[in-house]
């Protein structure tokens, strides 16, 4: 035989050899325990409660206008039905509740006043904190008072707005707070014009509340 | 310096992923919109209308809507004792109830007298529709040249009356 050959057979016998022992090792008993984990996360949810919403001054049934003084003082009724409130509830993503309020005040006029009032539900799994309210792009932590609105953008303000105070309130499941808003017509608004205003109210997970800055 | 630059980059994306650990907090918003829509103060002369009690058929008078809200009456060859009348409708076009609020009348001569009956300060005009009352109230202007020495003959004089008309809210009693 040729030593060269030889000298190959015994390397390629010592790695298979090797190789067996290896074979060993991974053939060796094991028993693995495993745990299986589901997460099923809650849902933070809240909606406008149907039904909840009322208004000072609707338009059915035909009811006798108010009025007040500025800065939202001396609220009185007046002696005729001319303006009036209507609302429509509206479920933009499409989750089952009702996430928007569209509140429309028809044929209004100057020192005009009315009222609207309406609850929130949580209907979500998590509690949730009342953050803040958005006005027309302004964040407020806090009552902000009587704000004066310049809807128009002419300078001088429409109407004036009170947002009541449900700031930090927390709701946990099933839980409701009533919510409600003024809103007067000021001097400066415009004749036969069609004035639009925005109001967000942002709720946050209970436990990721934090103080106004 | 390359390792400089994998530090910063490190420590970059570690704040990002902090931030947006911050920002994935979960949050649901209600949304009110609001919209007002206004209405709206409008009030125009209707169904004018000038006569005279002269039988004569001497003086001559006509009357012009210029616009809706103003009525030009001329009367020619005018004489003294004669009584010209102007009557026509207030009629409340807008959507908001009115309140006559002053009637004002300048620049008439002291020669010359008018009456006014039918509209008068406080008188409410309800808007179209309205169940409540009218949305038009009805005035007579009677004019008239006084018996004196001082009529001038040949003479032309013009006067104003306006009438001005409130939000029913914003009436102030005289």
């Amino acid at each position: 035989m040729n030593p060269k050959i030889g000298k190959i057979i015994a390397l390629f016998t010592a790695l298979m050899i090797a190789l067996l022992f290896t074979g060993v090792g991974y053939a060796m008993w094991q028993k693995t325990v495993t745990i299986t984990t589901t997460v099923n996360t809650g849902e933070l949810d809240w909606e406008i409660e149907s039904g909840s919403v009322t208004i000072k001054d609707p338009k059915d049934p035909p009811t006798i206008d108010s009025t007040c003084d500025v800065g939202m003082t001396n609220i009185r009724l007046l002696d005729k039905n001319v303006g009036y409130g209507t609302y429509k509830l509206k479920d933009n993503d499409g989750d089952g509740d009702y996430d928007e309020l569209e509140i429309t005040l028809g044929n209004v006029y100057p020192c005009y006043y009315n009222h609207i009032d309406f609850w929130l539900h949580n209907d979500g799994s998590i509690p949730l904190i009342i953050e803040k309210v958005i006005i027309e792009g302004q964040e407020y932590w806090s009552t902000p008072g009587v704000l004066n609105l310049d809807l128009s953008g002419d300078g001088n303000p429409d109407i004036e707005l009170r947002w009541g105070d449900s700031f930090g309130t927390q709701l946990h499941y099933c839980e409701s707070v009533d919510i409600s808003f003024d809103v007067h017509v000021l001097q400066a608004a415009p004749q036969g014009k069609t004035l639009t205003f925005t109001i967000s109210i942002v709720a946050v997970q209970y436990n990721e509340y934090h103080l106004p800055p | 310096m390359k390792t400089k630059m994998t530090a910063i980059f490190a420590i970059l994306m570690g704040l990002l992923m902090l931030v947006g650990v911050s920002y994935a907090m979960w949050e649901k918003t209600i949304t009110i919109t609001g919209t007002v829509n206004t209405g709206k103060v409008d009030v125009q002369f209707c169904k004018v209308q000038v006569s005279s009690d002269e039988k004569k058929y001497v003086s001559s008078w006509g009357a012009v809507v210029t616009d809706p809200e103003h009525i030009t009456v001329t009367i020619d060859n005018a004489y003294p004792c004669i009584w010209y009348t102007i009557d026509a409708d207030i009629n409340n076009v807008g959507t908001i109830p009115v309140i006559i609020q002053s009637i004002t009348v300048t620049s008439l001569p002291s020669y010359a007298e008018y009456y006014l009956t039918g509209a008068k300060v406080g008188d409410e005009i309800e808007q179209p529709g309205s169940a409540i009352g009218p949305d038009t109230v009805h005035f007579d202007i009677e004019i008239h040249l006084l018996n004196s020495p001082m009529t001038p003959m040949d003479a032309s004089f013009t006067f104003t009356v306006t009438i001005q008309c409130v939000q029913y809210n914003e009436f102030i009693h005289p």
